[in-house]
């Protein structure tokens, strides 16, 4: 799956350690979502998307 | 080492000393017993702190984020499916007198090589998903 959480991320000036306590996960666990190693649960996709204030589908892409 | 992890293995120390200690006392005290039901309580001595762990394993698991919880279950599905595949291949190998292991040492060999299929697969799991 296709993801901007990085570049997201990125826009709002969080480092990986921000985002994952605000996410309540390990900065492992966002690194793995950035670099496509791992596909969150829709639990955390919709976490991802109330954090960044924008729906799921632009968020993740389907390959 | 992330909190959750860092709280299972403290609060393990206890039981985990527990456990040795149980196990000390059980084989000391094994030989100067005769009663059948006396061993049988000897041998299952040492196992509620192994529980106590366990129960403290799956509060860890519990208080996991999903990709650390993956990671876990990976390891223990690994872990499981070695310690089946290596425990029928030991039964064929003894019943063939490939091997001239004991019962105890095919025992041992198993509760082994599982140990080591989960240690492995959970280190390797860690290293893929490294941050």
């Amino acid at each position: 799956m296709k993801s901007r959480v990085k570049q997201l991320r990125d826009q709002f000036g969080w480092s990986q350690a921000d985002l994952a306590e605000r996410l309540d996960v390990s900065r492992q666990t966002v690194n793995a979502i950035e670099t496509e190693k791992y596909d969150p649960s829709i639990k955390l996709a919709f976490k991802l998307a109330r954090l960044f204030e924008l729906p799921i589908e632009t968020i993740f892409q389907e390959d | 080492m992330r909190a959750p992890l860092k709280r299972y293995y403290l609060k393990s120390i206890l039981p985990g000393l527990l456990y040795i200690g149980l196990t000390i006392a059980a084989y000391t005290l094994e030989p100067s017993v005769s009663s059948q039901a006396v061993k049988t309580g000897l041998a299952v001595l040492p196992l509620p702190p192994l529980v106590w762990i366990f129960w403290l394993y799956f509060r860890y698991l519990g208080e996991c984020d999903e990709l650390e919880r993956k990671i876990e279950m990976d390891a223990m599905a690994v872990s499981a499916m070695t310690g089946l595949l290596a425990g029928y291949s030991l039964l064929l190998l003894h019943d063939f007198q490939v091997l001239g292991l004991n019962t105890r040492e095919m025992l041992s060999v198993l509760v082994l090589v599982i140990a080591l299929a989960y240690l492995v697969t959970r280190y390797v799991g860690i290293w893929r998903f490294r941050a």
